[in-house]
C-alpha cells in the first residue's frame, strides 16, 4: 500500500503526524510521526509537501536482527527482536523511523490496513493506493 | 498533564534566563492563554508603569490543549500592558508558534526589560539564546521572516516585528508566518520597546496527556460531528468574509467612518468577490477547519483580508476595489500595523479632510492616496507620524471628537452598534477597549433571532458571550470553532484527568473577566470610560433595518448599569470585595 498527498487539499493541520505519533508512540510529538508534512511560505509561495514510506527497503536491508518486514505491501516490526541499534533510523531517507523514548520502534506498519493519518485527515487530503502485485 | 509544567523567563536588560515551574494555582484557576496571560501580568506588573519602558512584561501563553490533536487549540496568545490604551491587553495568534513552545517544554514564556541592541530570542529546547539583530533592523516582517527561516529552519515558529514595532507605533502588530498577526492594542510597540525583532522557536520534545486512547476516541468523533458541520465548514470555504453580506445586510457594515451601516459596494468586497481569486486554504496546527485565504495578487500576497480588514480597510475608507485592499492589507502586515485600526484612522481623516475640519490630502475612495498610507503611518513618515498616533490623538488635536470612532483609545471593529445595541455594551466593557474579541452578542442578536434596538436582556446576554470568549480563549480554541460549554468541559475533563464541569468552567469565566477588569481599576479606569463615541448615541445610520436609528444615550446608560449590577460590580464599575470572595480572588 503506497500512501500519497493531495498537496492542493492539504492545509498544513498537521492532525496526522500528531495522531500518528499519539497511535505509536503514545505522545504528541510530530517529530516522532511515521509521515512528514511540510506546509509554509518560501519566496512568497505556498509550498505543500509529504514524506511517506514508499517501500524503499533499506531499513529492512540494514537491519542486522531481522527485526523490520516487508510483506503484503507494507512494513512489520518484531519489537523483541528489535535491538534498539538505531540503524535503521539513520538509514530512512525520508526520516520518518523513530526510536520512542521507552525504546519502542516507530515505523510505518500502514495501521494494519486501515492508515490512521488517512482516516483522521479531515479533507481528505492523504490516500491510500493499493500498490499493483 | 498536558502542560509541561514549566516557564521560561527572559531578561533582556541582564540577559538572565531561568526556567521555573508553572504556577498550577493558577493554571488551574486561570486555565491557559488569555486567563493564565492576565493573571500573570496583573500579579507580577506595578500599577502605572509606562507600556514602553522596561517595567512593561510581554508574557506568551500556551494551553491545556497546545500540541495535542484538540480541534483548533494551536493559537497562541500574548499579554501585556497596552501602549494604546492603558489597559490590559490580551491579542492572539494563529500559526506554529504556540506548539513550537510546547513541544520546546514551556508553557509561558515572559519577556522583560529592554535590550541595549536588537535582538532575537532563540528558543531550541532547553537551549535559549540572546542573539544580535542588527541587520535585521528596519526591515519588514516578509523579510525577517524569510531571513530567519533560512537561518534556523523553516519548520520553526516565528514572530517578528516590522518598521511600525520598532519604532512604537501604537497601533503595531506581531506577525507569524508572514501573514498571520496578533494585531490589536499595540503588543508590536511593547516587542519594540523590548528591541526584541523576533523570536524563533523549535522544539522536539512529547506532549503527554493522562489517557490517550480515550482522548483520541473523544476528538476523532468531536472532528467529524461538531468541527466538520456546515455551520462551521462556512470558515473552510469562504472564511470571514462571509460576514460582509451578513453586516451588510444588518446594515452595521461600518462604511465611511461609520457614516452608514449599508456600503454600495458591498457586493464587490464579500466572500464571493474573495473566492473568484481562487484562494489556497492554510490552517494553523491541530484545525481541522483551516480559514486561510492565501491570495496572490502579482508582488502582494495575504491570508485574508479577513473581515475586519474588507469593512475597515474597505467600506469604511469608502473602497471597493478588492485588489487595492489586498494591497493595502499586504503592506500592513509587511510594516507591521493592525488593519482595524488603520483602516479607522486613514476614514477619520477622510472624513476630517471631506468636512473642512482638518486636510489631511485624503477623501473616500481615493485610492492612490489611500495605498501609500500603510507605509506612512507604520514607518511614521510625513504625514504617516501624526496619523500613527490613532484617532483618539487625533480628535484631541483637531477636532471630530464627535466622530472619532473609538473607545478607551482603541479603534472600533467593524460591526455598527447603532444596529447592535449588544455589541455596544460589548464594546464599552471590553477590557482592552473598543474590541469584538471580549464578547460577541451579536452573533445571537443582529446575526441571529434577537431584537437588536432593545436594551431588554442584553446585559445578560452580553455577559454570557463574554464568559464564553474567555473561557474558550483561555483554554486556547479557536473562536472559528462554534464549541459548546458541555464539550469544552469534556475535553478539559479528558487532558486534566478529572472531571471539571460547565459550571466551574463559567465560573472561571467568571474570574477571567474580573482579572482584567481588576487591572483596569488598579490603573485608574472608572466607569465613565465605559463608553462609546459620540456618533453612536447621536448620529442616526441612514441605511437598512437600522435607518434613523441611534443607541440612544439613556438607554445605554440603563444597559451598562444593569451590567455592573449583574456583574457584582459598584457604581463605578469596580469588583466588589464579595464579588471577588465569591470568585476566589
Amino acid at each position: 500500500m503506497k500512501l500519497v498527498l493531495d498537496t492542493e487539499r492539504c492545509t498544513g493541520c498537521g492532525i496526522c503526524e500528531l495522531v500518528c505519533s499519539a497511535v505509536k508512540g503514545g505522545v504528541f510529538n510530530p517529530k516522532m510521526a511515521c509521515l512528514k508534512i511540510h506546509s509554509g511560505y518560501e519566496k512568497g509561495d505556498l509550498v505543500v509537501g509529504g514524506e511517506f514510506c514508499d517501500l524503499c527497503l533499506e531499513c529492512v536491508e540494514t537491519c542486522p536482527t531481522g527485526a523490520i518486514m516487508s510483506e503484503n505491501g507494507s512494513l512489520s516490526v518484531d519489537q523483541e527482536s528489535c535491538s534498539e541499534c538505531g540503524l535503521c533510523v539513520d538509514a530512512c531517507p525520508y526520516g520518518i523511523i523513530h526510536l520512542s523514548s521507552s525504546g519502542k520502534l516507530l515505523i510505518c506498519d500502514r495501521c494494519g490496513g486501515s492508515p490512521e493519518c488517512v482516516s483522521w485527515c479531515p479533507h481528505e487530503a492523504i490516500k491510500k493506493e493499493e500498490s499493483a502485485t | 498533564m498536558s502542560y509541561t509544567g514549566k516557564v521560561l523567563r527572559v531578561n533582556l536588560d541582564t540577559g538572565d534566563v531561568t526556567k521555573e515551574p508553572l504556577n498550577q494555582d493558577w493554571a488551574e484557576k486561570y486555565f491557559g492563554g488569555r486567563g493564565l496571560g492576565i493573571k500573570y501580568l496583573y500579579e507580577e506588573l506595578k500599577e502605572g508603569i509606562d507600556p514602553l519602558s522596561s517595567a512593561n512584561k510581554l508574557i506568551l501563553t500556551t494551553g491545556p490543549f497546545t500540541g495535542t490533536v484538540v480541534p483548533c487549540s494551536g493559537r497562541l496568545t500574548f499579554a501585556a500592558k497596552s501602549p494604546a490604551t492603558g489597559t490590559m491587553l490580551d491579542s492572539s495568534i494563529g500559526g506554529r508558534f504556540a506548539t513550537q513552545l510546547k513541544f520546546a517544554g514551556y508553557d509561558v514564556l515572559i519577556i522583560e526589560g529592554q535590550a541595549e541592541n536588537p535582538a532575537c530570542l532563540v528558543i531550541n529546547d532547553d537551549r535559549v539564546e540572546i542573539r544580535d539583530a542588527t541587520y535585521l533592523w528596519g526591515k519588514g516582517i516578509f523579510e525577517t521572516e524569510s531571513q530567519l527561516g533560512e537561518e534556523l529552519g523553516r519548520e520553526s515558529g516565528v514572530l517578528s516585528i516590522g518598521p511600525a514595532g520598532e519604532k512604537l507605533v501604537s497601533i503595531a502588530c506581531i506577525g507569524s508566518e508572514y501573514y498571520r498577526q496578533a494585531a490589536r492594542g499595540g503588543i508590536g510597540a511593547v516587542m519594540g520597546s523590548k528591541k526584541l525583532k523576533a523570536i524563533v522557536c523549535s522544539g522536539s520534545k512529547d506532549v503527554t496527556v493522562p489517557d490517550m486512547p480515550g482522548l483520541l476516541k473523544l476528538v476523532k468523533r468531536l472532528i467529524w460531528e461538531d468541527v466538520l458541520t456546515d455551520t462551521n465548514l462556512g470558515i473552510y470555504t469562504d472564511g470571514t468574509p462571509q460576514i460582509v453580506d451578513m453586516s451588510n445586510s444588518a446594515g452595521v457594515l461600518p462604511t465611511r467612518n461609520f457614516q452608514d451601516g449599508v456600503f454600495e459596494g458591498a457586493s464587490k468586497i464579500n466572500a464571493e468577490s474573495i473566492r473568484r481569486l481562487k484562494p489556497r486554504k492554510k490552517a494553523c496546527p491541530a484545525c481541522a477547519l483551516g480559514c486561510g485565504n492565501y491570495i496572490r495578487i502579482g508582488d502582494n500576497a495575504v491570508e485574508g483580508p479577513e473581515y475586519e480588514t474588507l469593512a475597515l480597510v474597505g467600506s469604511n475608507c469608502g473602497v471597493d476595489d478588492i485588489e487595492a485592499i489586498i494591497k493595502f492589507n499586504a503592506e500592513c502586515d509587511d510594516v507591521g500595523i493592525d488593519t482595524i485600526s488603520a483602516g479607522n484612522i486613514v476614514g477619520f481623516a477622510m472624513e476630517m479632510t471631506e468636512r473642512g475640519i482638518k486636510d489631511f490630502g485624503i477623501r473616500f475612495g481615493d485610492i492612490e492616496t489611500y495605498l501609500k498610507m500603510p507605509r506612512l503611518i507604520g514607518c511614521q513618515e510625513g504625514m504617516g507620524e501624526e496619523l500613527s498616533r490613532g484617532v483618539r490623538y487625533l480628535a484631541q488635536k483637531y477636532g471630530g471628537i464627535e466622530f472619532a470612532m473609538e473607545t478607551k483609545g482603541l479603534e472600533l471593529p467593524g460591526y455598527d452598534p447603532r444596529g447592535s445595541w449588544s455589541m455596544g455594551l460589548a464594546y464599552a466593557t471590553a477590557n482592552r477597549g473598543g474590541c469584538h474579541m471580549g464578547g460577541f452578542p451579536i452573533g445571537d442578536e443582529a446575526f441571529g433571532d434577537i431584537d437588536p434596538f432593545t436594551i431588554e436582556g442584553k446585559a445578560k446576554l452580553t455577559i454570557d458571550a463574554q464568559h464564553y470568549n474567555m473561557i474558550k480563549f483561555s483554554l486556547v480554541l479557536c473562536d472559528f470553532w462554534a464549541v459548546s460549554l458541555e464539550t469544552m468541559s469534556e475535553l478539559i475533563s479528558c487532558v486534566r484527568g478529572r472531571e471539571i464541569s460547565v459550571a466551574e468552567l463559567e465560573k472561571a469565566a467568571e474570574r477571567i473577566w474580573n482579572i482584567g477588569r481588576l487591572f483596569n481599576v488598579r490603573e485608574g479606569f472608572k466607569a465613565g470610560e465605559d463608553t462609546l463615541p459620540d456618533r453612536i448615541f447621536k448620529d442616526p445610520l441612514k441605511s437598512g433595518a437600522p435607518a434613523g436609528r441611534v443607541l440612544p444615550r439613556d438607554q445605554f446608560d440603563a444597559m451598562l448599569q444593569e451590567y455592573y449590577q449583574l456583574r457584582g460590580w459598584d457604581n463605578n464599575g469596580a469588583p466588589t470585595p464579595e464579588k471577588l470572595k465569591e470568585l476566589e480572588m
